[in-house]
């Protein structure tokens, strides 16, 4: 089994294995009869990986350094994607940032870059994502409360005033509505003069994803359509723009776990791959358009191994499987955001420690992009001052800890290098369940990804309800009485909520109605005649057509979705 | 207490459109596994919570908010009921702090589970109200 020459030798591994036996027999069965503690029972990580007390060269027997782990920035980039990687460029710090109004997340976004934010990170309010407008009676009491308002080009224009999009990049999570927010996008830069060919950014435009955790609006079929006209345009219009940020963090969020959330993400990613092969384009082409938008956790050496494993695996699939030529292709960029599902409302504050380990995982697994979650994430929106400690937590990551000194420092650990393997392993054996159903596209029909993540997530909440899985303030060590917070929260009142729906009458007003008219009537008909609806919806967009104008016409073409299952 | 003792029934919605709906469909199962009947409406605005809550004849009303709608839509609920005159418990789970908490319970909120709440406890709570519903 062990192949001799890529690894240890016969005679080392006889050696390691009478030796190991020795130790256990000896030196380790007398100190816990000495010391009288019984050892903890921990058998796996957390997505189930069986892991043991100690790890030596025998669990890497099978791992050969020069096909398995490699150099950094070369094939298959288990190492990262970059040969020098943190001693270069630090990694893109990127706050997920959006609340009350346009102008208000205006405020907030030169706030963070101010205190070294280097990359942009624009959330939408949940009316937004779902396609209404900020004046919409069905959405009161919603408007900008989880993320900014973005009705219009209107409000685009206000959360990125004097920002300079041709110099930083910027990440859209837009949801349901990739197609009309980028759109808005893309009429700004070119209202501004810029040549949208040098903007550089991401839409969060993951239709798939939306099916496994969300409750889409539209019906698969065009909703993928509409994600993947967005490729396509892309490939020929914006190529420093990231059309499809492949998201893991939500199906995680929703309770998948580290090996599901890996598998399922690639597997959501290999259907755009293919999506935009039929179109025509190459695997290189639409491996271009493609990054991927990730979740930390708490096992931290676990997440490190899954972020390692799935660089190894998109390698991979992209070289051997769809042909990719060009070595960029086969570069699996991800963005990390650490989890806020992990954050208790007990005692926030530890929420700043949990994130910080988050942050590190993270760093030590190799991420380009990072937003780290304020300490206030499970009792309301960031306040400035949650928000700049997060950021800072960061900063001192990266300048004080010495952690990003070296490339992929945990390398070379037994139980880390037997972690990705198995994670590694893990995935193939996921998709290759995923393929035995037809695919990614028929599970995503069937629900399957769906009630997977829904188990898993049913299944964690009653182990911590009995206690299994710790959670410090929660379950274990809370503070009697329930301690309330003392920390000062932000609350987006109604009078902003007001403020922001007076702007979207005032747009109604302002434009030429007869031209939004005629550009949502275009666009109705493009969308009838199966056309790539990106430069329809651009237009509409530049001439002031709402969010929830444009997302009528779809919901008009392409009719609504059912909701799906619950349970 | 009557002899044919029903199964407690309880409405569970989201309001609004707000896309975090993880935590109440894990309530929502959780309640159905340990003996409560549960209609799941999902997404939903507070005239079609209060009427489906009277045309089903629920005994709890549990609703979710995660962004913070509850500010606006949660005594909208409350004063609907009142206006049909139905005595139905309602109560709220989800991201709510806890200023706010206090104010919708001095509102009629009857409990407000914040992340963390015991899966047990808010059982515990639908059935107690649930019983006093059908004493009543």
């Amino acid at each position: 089994m062990a192949p001799v020459e890529h690894g240890y030798s016969r005679d080392f591994l006889e050696k390691l294995k009478s030796e190991r036996e020795r130790w256990e027999n000896l030196t380790l069965r007398q100190w816990i009869e000495k010391t009288g503690v019984p050892e903890r029972d921990v058998s796996t990580t957390a997505s189930g990986i069986p892991i043991k007390r100690v790890f030596t060269p025998e669990d890497v027997e099978d791992i050969d350094y020069f096909k398995d782990i490699g150099f950094p920035g070369e094939y298959p980039y288990t190492r990262g994607i970059y040969p020098n990687m943190y001693r270069g460029r630090m990694w893109t710090i990127r706050m997920v940032t959006g609340y009350g109004t346009p102008e208000e997340t205006n405020k907030r976004f030169k706030f963070m870059l101010e205190h070294g934010e280097t990359g942009l990170n624009l959330v939408l309010d949940s009316p937004s994502i779902y396609g209404y407008d900020s004046d919409d009676p069905r959405v009161r009491g919603e408007i900008g409360q989880g993320g900014s308002p973005i009705s219009s080009l209107y409000d685009m224009e206000t959360a990125f005033e004097d920002i300079p999009i041709d110099r930083i990049t910027t990440s859209l999570i837009t949801y349901f509505v990739g197609m009309p927010i980028f759109a808005m996008f893309v009429a700004m830069a070119r209202k501004r003069g810029l040549d949208v060919s040098k903007v550089g950014g991401t839409t969060q435009n993951d239709t798939l994803m939306l099916f496994h955790v969300g409750n889409p609006p539209l019906p698969l079929e065009p909703a993928l359509k509409l994600s993947v006209d967005l490729l396509e345009w892309c490939a020929h219009n914006m190529p420093r723009w990231y059309a499809i940020s492949v998201c893991g963090y939500q199906l995680r969020e929703a309770g998948a776990t580290a090996v599901q959330e890996a598998a399922f993400t690639i597997a959501d990613a290999m259907v755009y791959v293919e999506e935009a092969m039929k179109r025509g384009l190459t695997a290189d082409q639409a491996a271009k358009h493609i990054s991927f938008f990730l979740c930390v956790h708490n096992d931290l050496f676990e997440e490190v191994a899954k972020f390692r494993a799935m660089r190894k695996v998109w390698a991979k699939l992209m070289r051997e499987r769809y042909k990719a030529r060009d070595p960029r292709s086969w570069l699996f960029k991800f963005h990390a955001q650490t989890s806020g599902v992990a954050l208790t409302a007990q005692e926030p504050e530890n929420n700043i420690v949990r994130t910080a380990y988050h942050a590190l995982a993270a760093v030590l697994g190799g991420v380009q992009s990072l937003h780290t979650d304020a300490m206030d994430e499970a009792l309301g929106l960031p306040t400035e001052k949650a928000a700049r400690i997060a950021l800072r937590t960061q900063q001192i990551l990266f300048h004080e800890t010495g952690v990003a000194n070296v490339v992929d420092p945990l390398a070379g650990s037994y139980y880390v290098e037997y972690l990705t393997k198995r994670m590694e392993e893990a995935i193939w054996r996921k998709l290759d369940e995923i393929e035995a159903v037809g695919g990614m596209l028929e599970a995503t029909r069937q629900q399957l990804p769906r009630k997977e993540i829904s188990d898993s997530r049913y299944e964690t909440l009653l182990k911590i309800e009995r206690g299994e899985i710790p959670v410090v303030g929660v379950n274990i060590y809370q503070t009697r009485g329930g301690e309330k917070p003392d920390i000062e929260l932000l609350r987006v009142t109604l009078e902003l909520e007001e403020k922001q729906a007076e702007r979207v009458r005032y747009v109604r007003r302002m434009r030429d109605n007869e031209a939004v008219k005629a550009r949502l009537e275009e666009l109705r008909e493009a969308a009838r005649q199966n056309k790539n609806l990106t430069p329809y919806a651009i237009e509409a967009a530049a001439a002031y057509a709402t969010v929830g104008e444009i997302y009528e016409v779809f919901r008009e073409v392409y009719g609504t979705q059912q909701a799906l299952a619950w349970g | 207490m009557s002899m044919t003792e029903r199964r407690p029934r309880v409405l569970l919605a989201k309001l609004g459109v707000d896309i975090h709906d993880v935590g109440i469909r894990m309530v929502a199962r959780y309640l159905r596994d340990n003996g409560v009947e549960v209609i799941f409406l999902g997404y939903a605005l507070p005239e079609t919570i209060v009427r489906v809550a009277i045309d089903e004849d629920v005994d709890v009303i549990g609703i979710s908010s995660m962004q913070g709608m509850h500010h606006v839509r949660v005594p909208e609920v409350l004063e609907l009921l009142r206006r049909e005159g139905a005595d139905i418990p309602v109560i709220v789970g989800g991201i709510i702090p806890p200023n706010e908490a206090e104010w919708l319970k001095q509102l009629g909120v009857k409990e407000v589970f914040p992340p963390g709440s015991q899966l047990s406890r808010i059982l515990s709570t639908i059935k107690s109200l649930a019983c006093r519903e059908q004493v009543a």
